[in-house]
């Protein structure tokens, strides 16, 4: 169960990067670079929201028990 | 198609999304841990934490994202796009003289090519790790 939240916490923080990777490609006028970095935060925050909603639901059940 | 007039709302937006997800990941390695020493009432408020950050991270991503392509979902490219890829071509075959406004329409039309498999979902530039 703690896996869980580490996992989602380690997609998240890849998402973080590739944001700010794409910010930085938006400052430098590179759109098209900005957009394929853009794509790979969605992939990693869908992800991530998924192990999120995973792991709480066991975090609720374990904590009930 | 230059976006450079938008380019300080799509950095906020990255910028913000990438706030969140650094929330979201602090609330849940927080709540792992206080799953691993058995406090387990912290470990479910943290974990509930962490889910709402997460959402809204995610919330913030597609925001972001819908920022960086243009209204009929193609990626856009600006002026240092095509110079750049110009330049390269250029350079690529052997720096010939002359016919600087056939490099630049090559690179404008490879770009075009690129961002239309963009939106077919294939990747649209080599240099993506950067």
């Amino acid at each position: 169960m703690h896996e869980g939240h580490r996992e989602a916490a380690e997609l998240h923080e890849r998402a973080a990067h590739a944001h700010r990777t794409a910010a930085e490609h938006n400052e430098k006028g590179n759109s098209t670079t900005a957009a394929w970095h853009a794509e790979r935060a969605l992939e990693y925050s869908d992800h991530a929201y998924k192990l999120a909603q995973e792991a709480h639901t066991k975090s609720g059940e374990i904590g009930s028990l | 198609m230059s976006t450079r007039y938008n380019n300080g709302s799509h950095y906020e937006n990255h910028q913000r999304a990438a706030e969140l997800h650094d929330m979201a990941a602090h609330a849940h390695r927080s709540a792992a841990e206080a799953h691993e020493k058995q406090d387990h009432q912290t470990g479910q408020e943290l974990s509930r934490q962490a889910l709402e950050h997460s959402r809204q991270a995610y919330e913030h991503t597609g925001q972001a994202r819908r920022g960086a392509v243009n209204e009929h979902g193609v990626a856009t490219f600006g002026h240092a796009d095509i110079a750049a890829l110009a330049y390269a071509q250029w350079q690529t075959r052997g720096c010939p003289a002359g016919s600087p406004e056939e490099d630049w329409f090559h690179a404008a039309h490879e770009l075009r090519a690129r961002a239309e498999g963009h939106e077919k979902g294939t990747p649209a530039r080599e240099d993506r790790d950067s």
